[in-house]
């Protein structure tokens, strides 16, 4: 499903640059759950962006069904990001002038789905947080955020789900119910990518990829 | 994304920054509502000019204007007009003045007027006029008389024309009124067509012609002829106007009647009419840049505090756009959102200062000024408009205030905020690839 070839990426930070990804080569199968395990700024999540169609390696191939990703212009990327791709960040990044619901109806906004009421109440059931459907949320915790995260993820039907370290911001209660809610999607055929620096995390995931200075360790 | 869809999150983002948006939206009505306010007073000069222009039988620059000051020996006055009409060079020579308490009005004609006009009737004047007037100012009638010669022998009765809203009177009627114990008969000659307008005698008063009431509307006026043998007639401060004949230029006449009056010791001034007005607009000229300054100063500190106020909009929510491209949209539905946004952030502004100002405008003829009255400009803005729409029909000056004014106005720098306010945020985010949108996740 995804292969990664010699993936290159650096950024200028201070008038120097810096290597995020360092000829990084990865492959990934459809329907894994692939944990990339790392201290903070090792690539992580520059691989998830670039993965996710978010950003550009500057040299080096990214392949998504055999299809070159990496070559794709703007539009081309943009129907690639909405047609295969979730995301689900550690900050849960949820809009907070918007409720549960409205955040969960954006993705579906953007697709034209009709009729999205009853597939979001749906998810939300699913998730456990129904009852806060018309709550802003800033007044939820943080694991009910992220099940909200997630669950627009999900809105998107994505083949892809990139969740760049999905429980960073959750206590060992909640971390586990997360993993669980993820675990869960990719028994449903979901391939997922989650980067964190948790081993435990890690431990859910049906394959580990460490990563240091922007290069693959194992 | 579909285009119901694009209006639903344009309205959900307005709903979510109600302050900022709304706050843009008064700036940009509060502007435009001053353009086009401002607009009105930059062009009212040239309104002034092309309706006089309009009226006139060869127009302004084919107009001469002379005034003729009393002097000890009237009879040399006298010869120097016939003079002139014997010449051949001259042609409708009109003389006419406003004379408000010179002849007491007939009762019935006056309870016409307070009923025509409210109780403004009492600044209605009287205005007395030389028969070739009307010639001059191609003034046309709905019904005259036509043989009026008898009028112009009998020093005790005089002929009238009456405004339109006068109409009801029949051609023909004649009133008796005492005047220093002797009867003086007025009878109407003739009702104007409505809408019909004649130049204030003001224009013609030379250093005067800066007058914002130089034209009258003469549906409520009563317009006496000039009683007594034509052409002749000479009081102090009368102004007249002229025009060439016979093949001869303006400045041949002009010529001969200064040339004339010198040799005949009389005080006169002439010139052409074209000279009033030029004079006019350069006196009008400081106005007029102060009123260009300041709406160019509007429209600047307009323009730039909305790119503030959005640009900030956008830069402080960058995030927000990075998650709305990592959800599904693209660049192409962030710019139809804010096209959106602005379509209303504009619009709906545009359109309330319009309403506003034409409301105001119209409030403004309520107020019972006399049409056509005199009085100096004032420097005060709205003495000003109160002077402008006192002299001009309402739906006149409405019309070119909307058409010619505020209109072209409002709408141009309207479009150049709309396209600002658009395209420079979103070049702002499409600049930047979207994770930059989300920099706090990267790792």
């Amino acid at each position: 499903m995804i292969k990664l070839e010699n993936i290159t990426k650096k950024y200028m930070d201070d008038s120097k640059d810096t290597i995020a990804l360092d000829g990084l080569s990865l492959e990934i199968a459809e329907g894994e759950m692939v944990a990339v395990l790392g201290t903070s700024g090792c690539g992580k999540s520059t691989l998830l962006n670039i993965l996710g169609g978010m950003d550009r390696p500057d040299s080096g191939k990214y392949f998504f069904d055999n299809e070159e990703v990496s070559s794709y212009r703007a539009i081309r990327l943009h129907n690639f990001r909405k047609k295969n791709i979730g995301f689900v960040y550690q900050n849960f990044s949820l809009l907070n002038r918007y409720t549960v619901y409205e955040n969960m109806a954006i993705p579906l906004l953007a697709r034209n789905q009709k009729n999205y009421r009853k597939k979001i109440m749906d998810c939300l059931e699913q998730l456990g947080i129904a009852e806060y459907a018309n709550k802003f949320p800033q007044k939820l915790s943080g694991g009910q955020q992220q099940r909200c995260a997630i669950g627009r993820a999900l809105m998107t039907d994505c083949r892809l789900m990139l969740c760049d370290e999905p429980t960073g911001a959750l206590d060992s209660k909640t971390t586990i119910e997360i993993m669980g809610i993820l675990c869960e999607e990719n028994k449903h055929g979901k391939t997922i990518v989650i980067a964190t620096h948790d081993s435990d995390v890690a431990s859910n995931c049906t394959r580990l990829v460490k990563m240091s200075d922007g290069r693959i360790l194992i | 994304m579909s285009k119901k869809n694009i209006i639903v999150v344009a309205i959900m983002d307005i709903m979510c920054q109600k302050i900022h948006f709304f706050l843009s939206m008064i700036i940009i009505g509060a502007s435009l509502a001053i353009i086009g306010y401002f607009s009105l007073f930059s062009n009212i000069s040239k309104l002034n000019r092309d309706e006089c222009d309009k009226i006139l039988t060869k127009g302004i620059n084919g107009t001469g204007v002379m005034q003729v000051f009393s002097s000890s020996n009237s009879n040399s006055q006298k010869e120097l007009i016939q003079n002139a009409y014997d010449s051949g060079i001259f042609e409708f020579v009109g003389v006419w003045e406003y004379a408000i308490n010179a002849f007491p009005l007939p009762n019935e004609l006056l309870q016409t007027r307070r009923s025509n006009m409210g109780y403004a009737a009492d600044a209605t004047p009287w205005v007395y006029v030389q028969k070739s007037v009307f010639g001059l100012h191609n003034i046309k009638f709905s019904q005259r008389i036509n043989n009026t010669d008898e009028n112009w022998n009998n020093p005790n009765r005089f002929g009238i024309y009456l405004g339109a809203n006068y109409n009801g009177i029949p051609v023909g009627t004649t009133y008796v009124v005492d005047r220093y114990g002797e009867s003086v008969e007025f009878e109407v000659l003739g009702i104007i067509k409505k809408g019909q307008m004649m130049m204030s005698s003001d224009v013609c008063a030379f250093g005067r012609a800066d007058e914002l009431t130089s034209l009258s509307i003469l549906d409520d006026v009563i317009i006496m002829v000039y009683s007594g043998q034509p052409p002749l007639w000479v009081g102090t401060y009368s102004n007249g106007a002229y025009v060439a004949a016979g093949g001869h230029t303006l400045k041949e006449a002009r010529d001969y009647l200064e040339n004339r009056a010198k040799e005949l010791d009389i005080d006169l001034e002439s010139g052409y009419l074209s000279e009033g007005f030029r004079a006019e607009e350069i006196e009008e000229n400081d106005l007029q840049r102060v009123d260009r300054e300041l709406s160019g100063l509007i429209i600047v500190t307009c323009v730039l505090l909305c790119m503030c106020i959005i640009c900030m909009e956008m830069l402080g929510n960058r995030r927000q756009y990075g998650i709305y491209y990592a959800n599904g949209f693209s660049l192409k539905d962030l710019l139809e959102i804010q096209i959106c946004q602005n379509i209303i952030r504009v619009l709906l502004p545009m359109i309330g200062a319009w309403f506003i100002l034409s409301k105001y405008l119209e409030k403004l003829y309520d107020i019972p000024i006399f049409v056509g009255t005199e009085g100096s400009r004032s420097a005060m803005v709205a003495s000003k408009m109160i002077e402008a729409c006192s002299t001009y029909e309402s739906g006149k000056l409405l019309a070119f205030w909307r058409n010619q004014t505020a209109l072209p106005y409002m709408i141009i720098v309207g479009i150049a905020l709309f396209i600002l306010c658009t395209v420079i945020p979103v070049l702002i985010i499409g600049g930047k690839e979207p994770y930059e949108l989300l920099k706090d996740t990267r790792g």
